[in-house]
């Protein structure tokens, strides 16, 4: 294994470890607290800054360490950016630009690969109908107790909505492979010499109108936008903005 | 030296964002005070994530607003977040995503830990229209039922999901000193956003922009606009040879440059062979490629490029200008919209010899206050037994829900006197009848005035709620923010008999 990449899986390590442990750390402190609420002692608060404070000094050793690699990999110019991937859609209209006639194989690709498209698209739909219909029950949302609505809102739409983005990330990585096959038979069909090559802006296709069209859609939602703001201005809702702004709702940002 | 500093120095885009996230938060003696600005300038949202309760921020959070603005439909259509957010879409589409919002900025900055990083591929394309559920769930369909159905303020996001709030908002305000009282309200809540935190932030890390790709709503509200935007990149076809690079250089899920999944970053016009790429603002050239050598020779483009860079550095003095502005005015110029009132003059009242004041051990100045029933509320008067003021309001989630604790301690303990004063920023219209939809008996309501005089004399500030507990000889006993369980109520009134 090379150096830098030896290096790019120590730093991964520390960052995990880190959260982790800063996770680990709060929830600790948390059922801690709970138990000292359990115990009868309701007035004891939950967390206490003492003690975060002492869990956050614990961890500074390894916060250390994480930027001490921090700053040795810029300083040694260690980079790991994103790597560039190649996109199967790209390289398959490109292979099949200008090509008049598919083949049978090319054709029966695109078949599957529309077929897969909708089989991903009606499952998913299918899929989410269970969790619009738990949505759509105001039954559901009866309760102002909203950590027993939220939860059971969770434990109803979540599954659905995995089973909704499982299915159509399965389809797509589907349709990727047939997207590849289709690419090489393309290739194949142009090395046979029974298609043109591309030309760079072949599929050029300005359209004028639709510029146009769109300059007059944004003209009119600019205005939409402005009259919205004006009316806002005059019902107190730019009022409600800035009272919600001046406040600190504490459940908001998670302090409870 | 010069080769570490030439692939090092931060790009425009990166000191745009800089920029903003400083204009953003313009108010730093907020840090150093710990509380939040309260001034005029809040009325205005900014165009990115950006938690109004920061204690840097000095305007309003549009997806924040936008929750509030669903949650109170009820009373009033919240056309102004609407107008704002549709005004930001059509002139910068998701240009703000890319050049104008902190969070983006935070993420960018922890994806340059170098680690082993997650290729963008199908599956993370098909997850990035989860933000799509998550705004219809939880920015649009929950509070707009809760607002509806029940009147209760519940910014749904904000609450369970979001991590800025979380990181600008709570640890913000925690981190200083004299917010030391908040931990004790810290709970539940509290550790599981933290771990969403946590999570997001170390998701950042391995694979690029992950909560703005995967979670943000703000970004699907703004991708809705994509093809109407002012600004963007854009692709002059008849440059363009399909090549494809532009799309394998992306780090987002994009199909195509300036799709709604494009944050307009810039970084596909490097690449693109044929300099067919460049960012514009209607028909006018912001930035093109500098890479397309052919051009590079051509007068005219020179000249254009020449151009260019004058008006950019000319742009860039005026933001500078401006930054310093803001940065002087919010720290040493702006008035403070908030008084707490803290230095009050000592005075004897009963048998208390305490100092007049709003801690633990100090006696509350006397007030006298209208309630909404039509009668007088004299503090003086309840002398003798156990207060319990409550600060509230009706767009406080927290609030709303408490309340009903504070009616069931006034069936327990009828001798002690409950007063809950809603703020002087008002939104319902009327509040007396929202109070007779609910059943809170045994609560004297009263709504302090404008300038929050009720508010100053019991140490009430933004944050809300607020639970203010008297003894008989009117001393403070406890002085909290945060919500409150039935259980604690009680324990602390027993605490001050």
């Amino acid at each position: 294994m090379k150096k830098r990449n030896v290096f790019f899986f120590i730093q991964a390590a520390l960052c995990i470890l880190l959260c982790a442990l800063l996770s680990a750390g709060v929830v600790r402190l948390y059922a801690e607290g709970m138990a000292r609420v359990g115990a009868g002692d309701v007035q004891s608060p939950v967390f206490t800054r003492e003690a975060v404070l002492e869990k956050l000094t614990s961890l500074i050793p390894l916060f250390l360490l994480a930027l001490g690699l921090l700053v040795v990999s810029v300083i040694l110019h260690i980079r790991n950016r994103t790597p560039q991937v190649r996109d199967p859609e790209t390289e398959r209209n490109l292979a099949c630009a200008g090509i008049a006639e598919p083949s049978e194989e090319m054709q029966r690709e695109r078949g599957t690969q529309k077929k897969l498209s909708w089989f991903g698209k009606a499952g998913a739909a299918l899929c989410m109908v269970p969790a619009v219909l738990y949505l759509c029950m105001p039954s559901h949302f009866e309760s102002t107790q909203l950590e027993e609505v939220m939860g059971a809102l969770l434990l109803h739409i979540l599954p659905w909505t995995a089973a909704a983005f499982g299915l159509l990330c399965v389809t797509e990585c589907l349709r990727e492979k047939s997207m590849e096959r289709e690419t090489k038979a393309a290739v194949v069909l142009r090395r046979n010499g029974t298609s043109s090559a591309p030309r760079p802006g072949e599929e050029k296709r300005k359209n004028l109108d639709g510029e146009k069209r769109q300059q007059w859609i944004r003209g009119i939602l600019l205005l939409a936008a402005a009259a919205l703001i004006i009316h806002g201005v005059l019902n107190g809702s730019m009022r409600d903005v800035f009272i919600k702004a001046v406040h600190i709702c504490t459940e908001c940002i998670g302090l409870g | 030296m010069k080769t570490w500093w030439r692939s090092h120095r931060p790009t425009t885009r990166r000191l745009a964002q800089v920029y903003c996230a400083l204009l953003y938060n313009a108010n730093l003696k907020g840090f150093v005070e710990g509380k939040i600005y309260t001034g005029p300038v809040k009325n205005a949202c900014v165009p990115g994530l950006n938690c109004y309760s920061c204690p840097g921020a000095v305007g309003a959070c549009p997806l924040g607003a936008l929750q509030n603005a669903a949650a109170s439909t009820g009373a009033r259509a919240g056309t102004y977040v609407l107008g704002i957010l549709m005004l930001f879409g059509i002139i910068l589409g998701r240009t703000v995503c890319g050049w104008l919002c902190p969070m983006g900025l935070i993420q960018e900055l922890l994806h340059h830990i170098p680690t082993p990083k997650i290729r963008k591929s199908r599956i993370t394309a098909v997850l990035s229209y989860l933000k799509y559920v998550i705004l219809t769930v939880f920015v649009l369909a929950i509070p707009l039922w809760y607002g509806l159905k029940h009147n209760l303020p519940l910014p749904a996001f904000c609450k369970y999901i979001c991590p800025a709030g979380t990181l600008e908002g709570a640890v913000g305000l925690l981190a200083n000193e004299k917010n030391a009282g908040l931990f004790s309200m810290l709970g539940l809540l509290f550790t599981r956003k933290w771990v969403i935190l946590l999570v997001v932030g170390l998701a950042c890390v391995f694979c690029y922009r992950s909560f703005c790709r995967f979670l943000c709503p703000l970004g699907a509200i703004y991708g809705f606009f994509c093809r109407f935007a002012l600004i963007g990149v854009r692709v002059e076809e008849g440059n363009c040879t399909r090549c494809g690079a532009c799309i394998r250089r992306c780090p987002m899920d994009v199909r195509r440059v300036g799709d709604h999944e494009c944050i307009h970053c810039g970084a596909c016009m490097d690449v693109c062979p044929t300099g067919a790429i460049s960012m514009q603002c209607g028909k006018i050239t912001l930035k093109t490629s500098e890479r397309v050598s052919g051009l590079k020779a051509d007068p005219v483009f020179e000249k254009d490029q020449k151009k260019r860079i004058r008006r950019g550095h000319c742009i860039w003095a005026v933001l500078l200008v401006v930054l310093i502005a803001a940065l002087v005015w919010f720290n040493f110029l702006a008035p403070s919209g908030t008084e707490d009132g803290s230095v009050l003059p000592q005075a004897e009242i009963g048998e208390s010899t305490a100092p007049v004041g709003h801690a633990v051990g100090e006696q509350v100045e006397d007030f006298t206050i209208a309630t909404t029933d039509g009668g007088t509320f004299h503090l003086k008067e309840t002398r003798g037994h156990v207060t319990v003021i409550n600060l509230w309001a009706t767009y406080c989630t927290p609030c709303v829900q408490e309340l009903p604790y504070f009616s069931q301690l006034a069936k327990e303990y009828p001798e002690i006197s409950i007063l809950a004063v809603h703020s002087g920023l008002v939104t319902e219209d009327d509040i007396p009848g929202y109070i007779a939809q609910r059943d809170w008996d045994g609560i004297t309501f009263a709504v302090d005035t404008e300038d929050g005089a009720v508010y100053s004399c019991v140490g009430g500030d933004a944050l809300l709620p607020r639970t203010i507990i008297l003894n008989a000889r009117g001393e403070v006993t406890y002085n909290e923010a945060g919500s409150m369980s039935h259980e604690k109520l009680e324990a602390l009134v027993q605490a001050a008999e």
